[in-house]
């Protein structure tokens, strides 16, 4: 679970007044929850993926993780990019105390880098950055992805083999997207919630979320 | 830190102790995992870059004593010390402390990315940073010990005052690093200030001066600065009484654990209102 408690988020804007993220929401996000939290350009959706990763903390209230929680998964973002995408793997899997060798053979399997996998991330084209990263947090085995920027989520034969891996393997696995497409959001999405101007909206029904996101 | 709970663990799990243990051990976990990858990044995969970490302030250190002893030529010669062998080991402690202040702050943007694996503290890219200059100035200083004790046939005096006086120097230097990470964060004119002030505090610390030269009144004013303990302790090590030397260790630890506690404090403050 994620227990987000009257959790507000501002920035203070050069010169005059606050610019708001989030005011006073609270909400849950349990395993097995699969939200896309839609949101217009500039309305707080990649902050929000922080406040969740525990990246960055809220100005006011609470967020507590009961289960872990993958770093907010965007481009370039958690991985080294002078790094090849072996050693990165390597890395990844020491800080959370995995086995080395069998993160960097599952991450492999996984993203089908091929030879990418030996060749700096800086290389990468931002389909094989997604792969990556996608590949990366999976073989950690969280409880929550978070994830961010779907719109390099990959080639449609990719998305439908990381919709099989969250259905198959991670069943029980919760996973937050955010993302201004509806179209991302129907694919790998259960329910649906929408940031707009400092307040996040939950929705049971997809469709009913992006009608109403649409019609902003 | 105290948010450091396991992998896959829940914070209400086990008692207070056994949660620090495995605090410890996520931390350890971290910076090993931190040291391995600064290496690759700093040095890429050749072995010549390794080599460079401890080259770069060998030279460094033998150009300024060449400088001094040679070209200048001044400075008093005691019996048994050349100039050119008192510059080194009074140049390197400061090579070693203005790597690590003022490298800190630089330390801490160019790795603001690190912090979204939550198991990454602030400290412990901070920490890791420090050990590998800790390593390189240990090093150079063994392979200098050895060569002045092969070549000019000079070991050092006092072993253990060399190596504790080194890693006062590390303690001492980590904490004001701490210190000068957690105040560029908030404030640029911070930022600003700690180049200069690490520069000015070359003359105010007795690296190239050995204290008993100075008139007594202006050696109590430096021996204010824990860097003047830190010099002469280092002198100390090496020359033992051919020249009389000032430091208090217990003064010195003091301060090492002044900044360093302060350091911390300054970066659990400084933490929630970091932005990405």
């Amino acid at each position: 679970m994620i227990v987000l408690r009257n959790v507000s988020k501002y920035y203070k804007m050069r010169g005059k007044g606050v610019r708001w993220i989030l005011r006073d929401t609270s909400a849950v996000i349990r395993r097995g929850d699969r939200v896309g939290i839609l949101g217009r350009n500039g309305a707080g959706k990649s902050t929000l993926m922080r406040l969740l990763g525990g990246v960055e903390f809220p100005s006011e209230g609470r967020i507590e993780r009961r289960m872990s929680v993958s770093w907010p998964l965007a481009h370039g973002i958690g991985v080294h990019s002078s790094l090849t995408g072996a050693d990165n793997a390597r890395f990844v899997a020491r800080i959370y105390g995995r086995p080395v060798d069998e993160i960097v053979e599952a991450v492999n399997e996984f993203a089908e880098l091929g030879a990418y996998m030996d060749m700096p991330v800086s290389t990468y084209s931002s389909g094989m950055m997604s792969r990556l990263l996608l590949g990366l947090s999976m073989a950690m085995d969280f409880d929550c992805y978070l994830i961010d920027e779907a719109t390099s989520v990959g080639d449609s034969r990719f998305i439908m083999r990381t919709q099989q891996r969250l259905e198959n393997k991670l069943r029980d696995s919760a996973v937050v997207m955010v993302s201004h497409h509806a179209m991302h959001i129907r694919s790998f999405c259960r329910t649906a919630a929408i940031l707009h101007e400092g307040s996040l909206t939950f929705f049971e029904d997809l469709d009913e979320a992006i009608a109403t996101y649409e019609a902003l | 830190m105290s948010e450091a709970f396991g992998a896959l663990g829940k914070p209400e799990e086990g008692r207070d102790f056994s949660r620090t243990l495995n605090g410890f051990a996520i931390q350890w976990r971290v910076v090993r995992a931190l040291l391995l990858r600064e290496m690759q990044t700093r040095f890429g995969r050749n072995q010549l870059g390794f080599l460079w970490l401890f080259l770069e302030p060998l030279m460094l250190a033998l150009a300024i004593a060449f400088v001094k002893s040679f070209v200048l030529g001044r400075g008093r010669e005691y019996p048994g010390v050349s100039t050119f062998v008192f510059c080194l080991v009074g140049y390197l402690p400061y090579f070693t402390f203005r790597a690590i202040v003022s490298r800190a702050p630089g330390t801490l943007r160019s790795n603001m990315s690190l912090l979204y694996h939550s198991h990454i503290k602030l400290i412990d890219v901070v920490l890791a940073r420090h050990l590998l200059e800790a390593a390189a100035v240990v090093t150079v200083m063994t392979m200098i010990v050895f060569g002045i004790a092969i070549w000019a046939d000079l070991p050092p005096n006092n072993v253990p005052a060399l190596l504790f006086g080194l890693i006062l120097l590390f303690l001492y230097a980590q904490g004001l690093g701490l210190l000068a990470a957690a105040g560029s964060a908030a404030s640029e004119v911070v930022e600003r200030l700690i180049h200069p002030l690490v520069y000015l505090s070359l003359p105010l610390s007795g690296a190239l001066i050995p204290l008993h030269e100075l008139p007594p009144k202006l050696r109590e004013v430096l021996l204010w600065n824990p860097q003047a303990h830190i010099h002469e302790m280092v002198r100390d090590g090496f020359f033992g009484h051919v020249l009389p030397s000032y430091y208090s260790p217990g003064y010195l630890l003091f301060a090492a654990a002044l900044v360093n506690l302060l350091g911390l404090a300054a970066l659990r403050a400084v933490r929630p209102k970091l932005e990405f």
